[in-house]
């Protein structure tokens, strides 16, 4: 089982039609552990951690787009053909939702079958410049599992008097064994066998502790390729302009005020949000290029370091993110799926990320003012997050399959269920036991 | 983090109203009157005429016996969006408050947020909620000496009565009366010694005073947190015909004048708090704990004793305010009841096994608590590091508040001993007034600040790598994020509470703001 992601993009074109159909959808709710979430993406045949339907709406010299994403449990390790099968999979689910949906959108088949619907789908599908995942290799399965042990382990441990740490620990061992033999959602634990390999603790800890060493050496490869770009890096530093929140603010009309009211009414109503933003590129030859180069390097740390720790560029809070090009490269679209508020969520941007957010982003409109294209920039905080919410646009249909659970806690329920697996002695019980919590 | 430059400690003292400066905590009598403004000439005449009897911070400049004094009756004058706009305040200042300000408190999707639903629902507001008339200003007036007579009492009333007039264009909304404080207890009705943990701003801190904040923090006009200027509501320069705005040492050829500068947001949030629920579920629990007699030390507890043992980790502070990490078994002396110069990691107490991760006071002000996962030193930081627990603090001042609140409604014993307030509380009329705490605090960002304590530590169950653990007093059973009951007592081995109930409810609020001497002589002028 491999966590995988899609994107589909389509040119919409009837919008009012398609709102009504998202409405429908969102209306549509069915219980997913302690809340409502939209009965679009929650058969569990699909295996959907997080996903949304978003309409990104027309405007100035943009057209208007349909964006369906979904990050999913496969038993595909090949993604292309994860994707097919997801799609083949909504389809299934969903024939006459995502009939509706994809009928609002050009080039939709004139012929009805499903068959044919599946394959306009598969055109629509984008590949990101970035991906994310917070918590790689754990299914949905294995998720809500660890998640139960955590409470297992905590029920009983509640109850008994205190005893050396060692004892206890091999009754709490003790109990769950009892336990895994009679409590069907602890199918699938087996105390005796290793822990899955992954995560794996002792990469993450290396990787926790390698300092600024896989940036530097991520970097190398994208420090070259940018080398051509030099004169325009040059030129952008003296040109370029920032956002001044005041002058926005005064600018703002009606239309901003309802889609910030849009905005608010979509959040907070699990411990997740959705963010979507869109954003033009800067005017001008080699801001396409530039970005793309900087995005090849966040991909690269995602995956090769970020992916390891359940952190992204020390952002702690992120369950899946992505980054893609629309528009044919004109327009910057960025979902992430995150714990808590947005303004949390965007501190921790400019407390703890704010250089890869420059290099994310600074090619894009009226970002904040940068220096070279990575200092500066997210660090004016309420320039950032100004800019931040005048580009982002409600996410109309969002979906989470475990809307109690945060990052931290799906990894420290993962670090619970690890020391279960080893012999009294053999972990560092201190540290475990702090860990119930 | 970026030092705040040289200016941010030269508070312009005289500028900024006296709620900034301090709690007037020696005029124990208060009243707050929540007006409307009905005729907008007469009420801007009416706000020329009391703006020399509105207390500045200038006293703040002397030692408390050295003139200028305080005034014998103090009073501030602060207005909502509406209340702005009501007085025709010009579109583009109206514009450059902060959108949570334009909002207001009552903000449906703000509601949700910050976990004012069910009874504390908007709509069931006695005041500042869709259902109620609307708040354009607060007067508050503040008077007394040392403790409180009845004359002292009875003085704000007379002095809002006298002033919220039809005669100067105010129609009186409602009158919140605080409960004269006393000075040596200093207690809000669940019986704990409040108001220990307030920042101090960087201008108005002695040499040497911990937990200090950047000025920008609260006071618009001065770099903030992160070095930078805080967004403020600007004027043209010519809309400032009379050169209100302009402060000696200014240019007075600059395009735009600072309306907000020296001046705050304040919130008014008005809780009802209930005594009997709160003291039946710690009396209750401490007694059905199976391990409580077990693991005490001497083995034995009165009930008595585990109660108050198990409302102390709840709080954070035992009773007379003495810090639980500093006391985790017992009471720490009168003498440590207003401690607040320590930090958790260096008392051995970074992962809650003295002072509980969820407890109130570590989850509305971390201080050095490795967020977001305390028990993960390799992704949060080592706890015991100084460094690490600098930089945890630099974070967790970011969003720090200055609170003003006082609390009102009768105290059910006079002494605030648990077991009386019980009794008491058995024996109410159904009908009894409520009791609570008029909740002020003053901020620069309301989202940053205000907004994100009440979301992010309070309401979040999942605060510090903690599961389903809202804030004790605030956060249980809220629909959003999710509705959570459960109390972690850290340590060897981990004890959880169940079911903890809804003990502080919503009442009423608004989001103020609380403008400096130039810009009320500013909105004084006639149109």
């Amino acid at each position: 089982m491999k966590q995988q992601t899609l994107t589909l993009v389509a040119k919409v074109r009837d919008e009012a039609k398609l709102r009504a159909v998202l409405g429908e959808i969102a209306r549509t709710r069915v219980a997913v552990g302690i809340k409502e979430q939209p009965a679009f993406f929650a058969d569990p045949k699909l295996g959907i951690h997080f996903a949304r339907l978003v309409h990104i709406p027309s405007e100035r010299r943009f057209d208007a787009w349909l964006a369906l994403e979904s990050n999913f449990d496969s038993d595909s390790v090949d993604p292309d053909r994860a994707r097919e099968l997801h799609i083949d999979d909504l389809i299934r689910s969903q024939p006459e939702g995502m009939r509706s949906l994809f009928s609002c959108c050009e080039g939709f088949p004139k012929d009805a079958s499903l068959g044919a619907l599946g394959a306009y789908c598969k055109r629509q599908l984008v590949a990101a410049t970035v991906t994310y995942e917070g918590h790689a290799a754990r299914s949905l399965a294995r998720i809500r599992l660890e998640q139960h042990v955590r409470d297992v382990v905590l029920d009983f441990v509640g109850t008994r008097p205190p005893k050396p740490p060692l004892e206890l620990f091999g009754e709490i061992r003790d109990h769950v064994r009892v336990q895994t033999r009679k409590d069907p959602r602890l199918k699938g634990l087996d105390l005796d066998e290793s822990p899955p390999s992954s995560p794996d603790p002792r990469v993450r800890s290396d990787k926790l502790g390698a300092g600024l060493f896989p940036w530097v050496e991520q970097g190398i490869p994208t420090a070259a390729k940018m080398l051509p770009s030099i004169p325009s890096i040059v030129k952008w530093n003296s040109e370029d302009d920032g956002y001044d929140p005041g002058d926005e603010q005064q600018a703002w009309t009606n239309v901003d005020r309802e889609s910030f009211n849009d905005l608010a009414a979509s959040e907070d109503h699990g411990l997740q949000n959705a963010l979507t933003h869109v954003v033009p590129l800067k005017p001008g030859v080699d801001r396409e290029g530039v970005l793309r180069q900087a995005h090849a390097y966040i991909d690269r740390m995602s995956h090769e370091h970020f992916a390891d720790i359940g952190c992204l560029g020390g952002i702690p809070t992120i369950h899946f993110a992505k980054w893609l090009l629309i528009d044919g490269g004109k327009r910057l679209l960025f979902f992430s799926n995150y714990d808590h508020s947005w303004e949390s969520y965007l501190g921790d941007f400019i407390d703890a990320a704010a250089l890869g957010l420059n290099l994310a982003w600074s090619c894009t409109e009226k970002y904040p003012k940068t220096t070279w294209l990575f200092t500066g920039g997210a660090k004016d905080e309420e320039a950032f997050k100004a800019w931040g919410r005048k580009y982002q646009r409600p996410t109309q249909v969002f979906y989470s399959a475990y809307p109690d659970l945060s990052i931290s806690t799906i990894n420290n329920n993962t670090w619970i269920r690890y020391g279960l697996h080893y012999e009294p002695g053999t972990i560092d019980l201190e540290t475990w036991f702090r860990r119930l919590t | 983090m970026e030092q705040p430059h040289s200016r941010s400690y030269t508070l312009q003292l005289d500028e900024i109203q006296g709620l900034i400066a301090s709690g007037y905590g020696d005029r124990p009598a208060a009243s707050y009157a929540l007006f409307e403004v009905t005729d907008v000439a007469r009420a801007r005449k009416w706000i020329a005429r009391i703006v020399p009897s509105i207390q500045f911070g200038g006293y703040r400049r002397t030692p408390r016996h050295m003139p200028p004094l305080l005034a014998d009756v103090c009073i501030n004058l602060a207005f909502t969006y509406e209340g702005f706009e009501a007085l025709q305040l010009d579109q583009v200042v109206l514009r450059g408050f902060s959108l949570p300000f334009q909002e207001g408190f009552s903000d449906p999707h703000r509601a949700r947020r910050l976990g004012d639903d069910g009874p504390s629902a908007p709509e069931n507001w006695t005041w500042g909620g869709p259902n109620n008339p609307d708040v354009h200003g607060m007067l508050a007036v503040f008077a007394g000496q040392q403790d409180a007579n009845h004359a002292d009492i009875e003085l704000p009333g007379q002095v809002i009565a006298s002033q919220i007039c039809e005669e100067n264009g105010l129609r009186l909304v409602k009158v919140l009366q605080a409960w004269p404080t006393n000075r040596a207890l200093r207690k809000e009705h669940f019986g704990f010694r409040d108001g220990i943990s307030n920042p101090r701003l960087a201008g108005l801190a002695r040499q040497g005073a911990v937990d200090v904040i950047a000025n920008g923090e609260v006071v618009l006009g001065y770099p903030n947190g992160y070095g930078k200027m805080p967004m403020s509501p600007e004027l043209p320069t010519h809309l400032d015909r009379r050169g209100d705005l302009l402060l000696p040492g200014d240019d007075h050829l600059a395009p735009r004048r600072d309306f907000g500068r020296n001046g705050t947001y304040l919130v008014f949030w008005q809780l009802a708090q209930d005594v009997k629920a709160f003291w039946n579920y710690i009396f209750r629990t401490a007694e059905q704990l199976p391990w409580s007699r077990l693991e005490r030390e001497g083995g034995e507890r009165s009930g008595r004793e585990a109660a108050l043992w198990l409302a102390a980790k709840l709080m954070g502070r035992w009773p007379n305010g003495s810090p639980v990490t500093a006391y985790p078994e017992r009471s720490g002396s009168i003498r440590h009841q207003d401690d607040n110069d320590f930090r958790f990691g260096s008392m051995g107490d970074a992962f809650g096994e003295k002072c509980p991760i969820g407890s109130h006071i570590r989850r509305t002000n971390p201080r050095d608590t490795a967020l977001p996962v305390p028990h993960d030193p390799e992704l949060s930081g080592d706890p015991k590091d100084p460094t690490v627990q600098q930089d945890r603090i630099d974070r967790a001042n970011l969003h720090r508040i200055l609170r003003r609140g006082r609390p009102y409604g009768a105290p059910l014993d006079v002494d605030f001993d648990p077991e009386t307030m019980l009794a008491a509380s058995e024996a109410l009329a159904p009908d009894d007034a409520e009791r609570g705490m008029h909740f002020l605090c003053l901020n620069a960002n309301l989202s940053r600040q205000f907004e994100f304590v009440r979301s992010n530590w309070m309401v979040n169950p999942t605060f510090a790598g903690l599961s389903r653990d809202p804030d004790p007093l605030l956060g249980p059973q809220r629909a959003c994020p999710f509705p959570a009951s459960d109390f972690t007592l850290q340590g060897y081995p981990p004890r959880q509470l169940r079911n903890l109930p809804r003990v502080v409810e919503t009442r009423g609020g608004a989001y103020f703001f609380l403008p400096s001497r130039s810009a009320l002589q500013h909105l004084g002028r006639d149109l």
